[in-house]
């Protein structure tokens, strides 16, 4: 009974809060108010919003040994959670199966725990020093707490769901991604979309200023 | 809700649009601006993490603009943004942010945390949570055209000495010219050898321009403020004057702040596009070096570096001109580690230094400059603008370095080959340090050793003469150590002091060291004689018009 509701409504509803909240944000931000700016620009925004897209992907030289927790940390969970995400056989069977009917290349068993363990020491790293850091603590909201527990219970629910014959644990693991997938939109998780508009925004106020930033 | 709140919030809604909507979707509070910001780095205060001064903005965005926080202010679990709020924040954001930007360099998602700060600002001021200095400033720049009152007499004074020593015209209101220069409060009260050096420059270049006895005033107390109302209408005068004198450009002053406000701020302020072009004065200098319009001679030799101004490099783009510029005159040039669109701020911009209550934080957070500095050991700082020149010199004095502050616009003029048509007292092809440190005084000289390395013998003097003489920091203007100076200097008394020229105060600050140059003596005089008089509720009236003894 409960299987049923997982698998089947529970499924479909938090598919789609998900993509009705994305383009909802998406749209809100293509069409939400802007400020024109009457200034002759020196240089192109354009060209500059592309260029913040991936400049912020690298740190800053300067800063680099204030924030190597951060960096270190940061890469090593998010670059482990798009191994597992995209790479782990289960996703791509799953995507394969339900939406795109192509599949790709998947990582071996070892690889999977690799990114795993990777992924996890990224974000107990990121988790412990947003508890113990005096700024992060004073800034994190209940929210930012709480997007970090539901991403460790789905990649600790997705880790079990590999021993595939329990299909207890393949239930949790949707579950838990359910519960993600519904709290996405409403919490800071969705800076994994907004990030690129965010650096666009930038990138193009410095690009028609000449700057680079 | 009162209505002050009221009104707050009003203003920060009214800001509340797709950037601002991304920036706070995005901040995943991950704490990395804070590293980026001197005003945390140096205070290791987390209240000073710049995404956090954007607390007020980020709390109505929460409770208006998204699900969870219209949901929770229904079920009565947030506690919206109250007057306690604003209260505390005014100081966050308006003491201990100079706007210099660099936190939207590093932010990971790339959100431009000055942005939002500034538009906190205009949430505050519209609340009436403002220092009382910069609005004070404000009135000022709206009733008498500058932030430091009515300062066009001293701009007249000024450009009467600059005629009488180089010989040349300032031109004053004159139509048709290709430019029109604004000129910064800072400039024409504590550097008007930069004026000079305009002068000079231009009748070199054979470039023609003038200055609006109108609108000559560059800084923009608006901005500072975050009241666009008021610097639209300062910009609205600028503008007035460029169009009556047809020029084809503003040329804004070394002044960071002020070249944001023409350049950038300015057409969006007023709502329309600009019929002329804005350059900033090192724009112009690159290129008129480039044409070849600007011949030159002479290099330093002093080992020096230069101090980025945040608006004018990371906000304003003018990045590559300062560093060209100041090649062509300089041959040990040493670089800090960070710098360019990096730099570290000075800490007095975006109105910090114009706010009296700040001076305190503003002081501890130059204590990155100083690392910096201390790190490269120049014998002298350049830069380009003299907002951060006079807080360079304030923070210097306040860490007892000795190391002198020129402006890059005077350095290059101090460098132009001289041509038989003009005749410049000053000018030379002599290194500029080189030619300052020979200098001959017109006054009594007073010799870096008398002033700091040998207190004993100076403390000594002062005795021999304290029976005789009076209290000159009744004055404002004076503290103890500049009535050493005047005192050592052989101006012991009211009396003296009233009848001494602006000039020999002056030449006496020059002497005593670069810290000193930035005072400005115009109303000790006055200041004195009345004291002499024993007017002293003339005194106390009169000082109560002036700001810092201008
Ligand atoms: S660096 Fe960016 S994402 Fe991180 S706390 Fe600051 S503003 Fe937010
Ligand atoms: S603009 Fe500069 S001073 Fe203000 S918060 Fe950002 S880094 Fe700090």
């Amino acid at each position: 009974m409960i299987a049923n509701f997982i698998d089947g409504p529970l499924w479909y509803f938090s598919q789609a809060v998900f993509a009705i909240g994305i383009i909802w944000k998406i749209l809100s931000l293509i069409v939400g108010k802007k400020k024109s700016d009457l200034s002759v620009a020196r240089g192109s925004s354009v060209p500059g919003a592309i260029r913040t897209i991936f400049s912020r992907f690298i740190p800053d030289k300067g800063m680099a040994s204030h924030i190597k927790l951060q960096i270190i940390a940061g890469y090593l969970f998010h670059l482990g959670l798009f191994a597992l995400l995209f790479f782990a056989a289960p996703h791509v069977r799953f995507l394969d199966e339900n939406f795109l009917g192509f599949s790709w290349i998947t990582l071996p068993h070892w690889g999977f725990i690799v990114a795993a363990q990777v992924a996890f020491l990224g974000l107990l790293l990121l988790f412990l020093h947003r508890l113990m850091h005096q700024v992060t603590r004073l800034i994190s909201s209940t929210g930012d707490y709480l997007a970090s527990i539901i991403t460790f219970i789905v990649m600790l629910t997705g880790c079990l769901a590999l021993l595939e014959e329990f299909s207890e644990l393949r239930l949790l693991h949707r579950f838990s991604v359910e519960i993600f997938l519904i709290y996405f939109p409403f919490s800071s998780l969705m800076h994994a979309f907004t990030f690129v508009p965010s650096r666009a925004f930038t990138g193009a106020w410095f690009g028609r200023r000449g700057i680079k930033s | 809700m009162s209505e002050r709140l009221e009104r707050g919030v009003e203003a920060l809604r009214g800001q509340i649009d797709s950037k601002v909507n991304a920036f706070f979707s995005s901040c995943v509070n991950c704490g990395i601006c804070a590293e980026s910001c001197l005003f945390y780095t140096e205070t290791q205060d987390p209240r000073y993490t710049p995404i956090y001064k954007t607390e007020p903005l980020r709390k109505v965005w929460k409770e208006e603009f998204t699900f969870w926080g219209k949901f929770s202010k229904k079920l009565g679990l947030t506690k919206s943004l109250c007057e306690e709020d604003l209260s505390s924040w005014e100081e966050l954001v308006y003491d201990g942010c100079s706007m210099c930007g660099r936190c939207s360099m590093v932010c990971p998602v790339g959100i431009d945390v000055a942005d939002m700060i500034y538009r906190v600002k205009q949430g505050l001021e519209a609340s009436g949570y403002s220092p009382q200095s910069l609005v004070a400033a404000a009135d000022r720049a709206i009733e008498f055209g500058s932030p430091m009152g009515n300062i066009l007499p001293a701009l007249k004074a000024h450009i009467k000495h600059i005629e009488a020593d180089t010989g040349l015209t300032v031109p004053i209101d004159v139509e048709g010219v290709d430019y029109m220069t604004t000129i910064s409060a800072n400039e024409i009260v504590t550097f008007p050898e930069y004026i000079a050096a305009l002068t000079r420059i231009f009748h070199h270049a054979g470039v023609t321009w003038t200055i609006s006895s109108e609108a000559f005033e560059a800084t923009n107390s608006g901005l500072q403020l975050g009241d666009n109302k008021i610097a639209a209408e300062l910009i609205e005068r600028i503008v007035a004057a460029a169009e009556k004198l047809k020029v084809k450009y503003i040329v804004s002053p070394e002044c960071g702040h002020a070249y944001s406000a023409i350049r950038w701020n300015g057409p969006n302020f007023i709502g329309r596009g600009y019929k002329f072009g804005v350059v900033h004065i090192l724009e112009l200098l690159d290129e008129l070096y480039h044409d070849g319009r600007l011949k030159l001679s002479g290099m330093e030799t002093s080992k020096l570096t230069f101090h980025d101004p945040c608006q004018l490099v990371r906000r304003g783009g003018v990045d590559a001109q300062p560093q060209e510029l100041l090649a062509s005159v300089a041959e040990n040039i040493v670089v800090m580690k960070e710098h360019g669109r990096m730099n570290w701020c000075c800490g007095g911009g975006g109105g910090v230094s114009a706010i009296e209550r700040a001076e305190e934080i503003r002081i501890k957070v130059f204590n990155r400059k100083k690392s910096q500095l201390d790190e490269l050991n120049v014998e002298t700082v350049v830069t380009a603008c003299s907002n951060c020149r006079t807080v360079l010199e304030d923070g210097l004095d306040a860490n007892n370095m000795e190391i002198p502050v020129l402006g890059l616009t005077e350095l290059i003029a101090e460098h132009l080959v001289v041509s038989d048509s003009v005749s410049s007292k000053s000018a030379g092809s002599q290194p500029l340090m080189d030619a300052k440190s020979s200098a001959v005084s017109p006054v009594p000289v007073i010799t870096k050793k008398t002033m700091n390395t040998d207190k004993s013998s100076s403390s000594k003097s002062q005795k021999s003469i304290s029976d005789t003489e009076d209290n000159l920091k009744k004055i404002e203007g004076i503290g103890p150590k500049i009535e050493e100076i005047l005192k050592v200097g052989g101006i012991t008394t009211f009396s003296k002091l009233s009848t001494s020229q602006y000039d020999d105060l002056k030449a006496l600050l020059n002497e005593a060291g670069s810290r000193y140059k930035m005072h400005n003596p115009t109303t000790w005089p006055q200041q004195a004689e009345l004291a002499n008089k024993g007017a002293w509720d003339e005194l106390s009236d009169l000082q109560d018009r002036l700001l810092g003894g201008r």
